[in-house]
């Protein structure tokens, strides 16, 4: 099948997110790999059909791997932590998940508000940048990458106690 | 493959493990560690929607929680434009690369206060959108839109521009060596702007003409870029002095611009281009430095960046002219000025450099290229420090000859000076005078010379001030002056300069 450009762009920059949401389901990463890439391949072969309205990336290309996720975790019945949490079809996200995500991002940028310039910047290069990464972020920020890892695992340590503290 | 760490586990997730394939194979056969990636990987993931929840600041990259940086004071979203870069930045503004709501990029302009912008600063911002949207010339990026945003200190005038990509003949001087050919390119593309700006009614003139405003587009094309400066003639008069030591000519420090003001700064940025010495290194001898090109083009340039306002080419027509002539190998011929009385007196006419002293300019950018001098009057748009005095001079020929004193540029004098303080300014009832009077600067001109054992020996108004009271303030001050012995190449000299001091206030 023939990809064009703009689906190679849009692969480029949203793929390892729609990885992640697949691999936090709790599958192997081969697997996850594999999903990511059959839910990339759904929904370009149902925009060549024209079944696709407006292409909302990258929560269209999400939504539509953690459905494949979700189906095989159902027919392997494999038990993980967050199945039960998760609708049959989550082809519209469920409204009290998405307040609950608001208030966790919120929660999020509260925390990371508190952290040094430097760890913010980090952050938003590496986060808030189609592709960023550390290597990136240390070019631009003239650090040492292993610095950037250093400022980055820090961070995420800090924002991680953040959302802890929170919770029941 | 033994089972990971947590802080590999964790690079793996972030995408920055060196080895993702050995954490692959231990995860595939251990569910404790697959369960952590799995929890890592939520975590990863709200971070992701967070980052793209959150604003970045398009100049420094940190967190912006309001409409603007915190950090650096960069904007993120003014007049609904959406910034994407901060192209430069100072204390009186910045210019931003932003894209519109239909994701057309724009150059967009910030004008900053640091008081309230007065009724008159309003006004020369809105004559300036004015101005700009009525230019019409492929050379000349488009004028798109003008806003402002906030009140009072936290005021806020934008412009957007057709966004002109291209490298400015500033940063091309760094790699490349420009021939003859080009320069007469150049020359013809930008006389050709100027030519349309003077044909306007009323004429245009754009104050600062150098190499930094003037891009070199894919297709060849030269772009005049930044209006900032622009005045239109006999509108905005004594409201603003703009524009860039050593590409302006001299009478330019006192506001004063006509016809051949872009000319002038055209040429001296051609002599930069060519000679690659910024212009106030070179314009300060009595003849052209040494360039290698035609007699032709020689003469053309000559003519451009004569002294006198009145040994110039007429206007931008008259130099395009000349110039298709010169390109053509023909002479351009230099009028001989009328003598002046220094040239009476054998200290020679010649290229008048501008020398500025330590005062308080307000200095918007500072490049190799030379100094951009903003000074915003009393009926201007802003924030000098208060009351300014500026003091400089011009160097009025090379050379003594016999056994008189030898005529100096002031900062060869300066070397040998005592006194602490250049500036002068006047006493209180001389500008209640100048205020009573509307003006709103003074520039007087005074010879100076100093013996061999650093006395003060001759003090004498060339230009008066305009003020009696402000001239003898001056003429008593310089008498005062203290110098040490001086030597010129281990010999007693006596030495003679002219200095020029413009006292502005707001």
């Amino acid at each position: 099948m023939r990809v064009d450009d703009p689906w190679d762009e849009a692969i480029r920059r949203h793929d390892r997110r729609v990885y992640l949401s697949v691999l936090s389901l709790g599958l192997t990463p081969e697997r996850s790999r594999d999903i990511a890439q059959a839910a990339w391949t759904r929904l370009i072969e149902q925009h060549a059909r024209g079944a696709l309205g407006e292409l909302e990336l990258p929560g269209l290309a999400i939504r539509q791997a953690r459905f494949l996720a979700l189906n095989e975790l159902k027919r392997t019945k494999l038990e993980t932590r967050t199945l039960a949490a998760m609708p049959d079809l989550p082809a519209s996200p469920d409204a009290e998940r998405v307040v609950g995500s608001r208030e966790e991002i919120e929660r999020v940028l509260a925390a990371l508000a508190t952290c040094s310039p430097t760890a913010r910047k980090v952050f938003g290069l590496v986060y808030g940048k189609p592709g960023g990464n550390a290597a990136a972020a240390a070019q631009q920020l003239g650090l040492s990458l292993q610095r950037v890892r250093q400022i980055l695992c820090e961070t995420r340590a800090h924002l991680r106690r953040a959302l802890e503290e929170v919770k029941p | 493959m033994t089972t990971p760490s947590r802080d590999e586990l964790e690079l793996y997730v972030m995408g920055e493990h060196e080895n993702p394939a050995a954490i692959e194979e231990a995860l595939a056969g251990d569910e404790a560690a697959r369960a952590f990636v799995a929890s890592e990987a939520c975590l990863e993931t709200l971070l992701r929607d967070a980052a793209a929840a959150a604003a970045f600041c398009p100049g420094c990259g940190d967190l912006v929680q309001g409409a603007r940086c915190d950090a650096c004071g960069a904007a993120l979203r003014p007049g609904g434009y959406t910034v994407v870069r901060v192209l430069v930045g100072n204390a009186h503004g910045r210019m931003y690369i932003a894209r519109d709501t239909d994701g057309r990029q724009v150059a967009l302009k910030e004008l900053a206060f640091v008081q309230s912008p007065t009724l008159s600063a309003i006004a020369a911002f809105e004559r300036e959108a004015k101005l700009l949207r009525a230019l019409e010339h492929p050379a000349i990026p488009r004028f798109v839109a003008s806003f402002e945003e906030g009140a009072g200190v936290h005021a806020r005038y934008y412009l957007a521009q057709e966004l002109v990509t291209g490298e400015s003949l500033e940063a091309r001087l760094a790699d490349h060596w420009f021939t003859e050919a080009e320069i007469v390119d150049i020359a013809r593309r930008v006389l050709g702007v100027l030519v349309y700006l003077q044909g306007l009614s009323p004429m245009v003139i754009h104050r600062d003409i150098k190499p930094a405003n003037l891009l070199a587009r894919a297709d060849g094309a030269i772009a005049v870029v930044d209006f900032g400066a622009a005045h239109i003639q006999g509108a905005t008069a004594g409201s603003t002095s703009i524009g860039t030591f050593g590409y302006m000519p001299i009478e330019q420090l006192a506001g004063i611009v006509d016809a051949t003001t872009d000319p002038y700064a055209l040429g001296a940025s051609l002599l930069h281009l060519l000679t690659r010495r910024e212009p106030w290194r070179i314009l300060q001898g009595a003849s052209l430095p040494e360039v290698n090109v035609s007699p032709a083009l020689r003469g053309f340039l000559g003519k451009l960046v004569a002294p006198e306002p009145r040994d110039r080419f007429a206007n931008a027509a008259a130099a395009l002219e000349a110039l298709e002539r010169a390109a053509r190998g023909e002479r351009v011929v230099v009028e001989a000025p009328a003598p002046t009385k220094a040239r009476k007196r054998g200290e020679g006419g010649g290229w008048r450099p501008l020398w500025l002293a330590t005062a308080a300019l307000a200095l918007v950018g500072v490049g190799a290229a030379g100094f951009t001098i903003l000074q915003r009057l009393r009926g201007g748009t802003e924030d000098t420090a208060g009351v300014m005095t500026v003091r400089s001079g011009e160097d009025i020929g090379q050379s003594g000859s016999g056994d008189g004193p030898r005529i100096a540029p002031p900062w060869e004098l300066d070397k040998f000076q005592i006194h602490e303080d250049h500036q002068i300014v006047p006493d209180d009832p001389t500008i209640a005078e100048m205020q009573a009077a509307g003006v709103s600067r003074a520039v007087g001109s005074f010879k100076l010379c100093v013996d061999k054992t650093g006395a003060v020996i001759e003090v004498k108004r060339i230009k008066s001030t305009g003020f009696p009271a402000y001239d003898q303030k001056i003429q008593g001050q310089m008498e005062r002056w203290k110098y040490r012995p001086i030597t010129i190449a281990d010999k007693p000299a006596s030495l003679c300069t002219t200095m020029t001091f413009l006292y502005t206030f707001k």
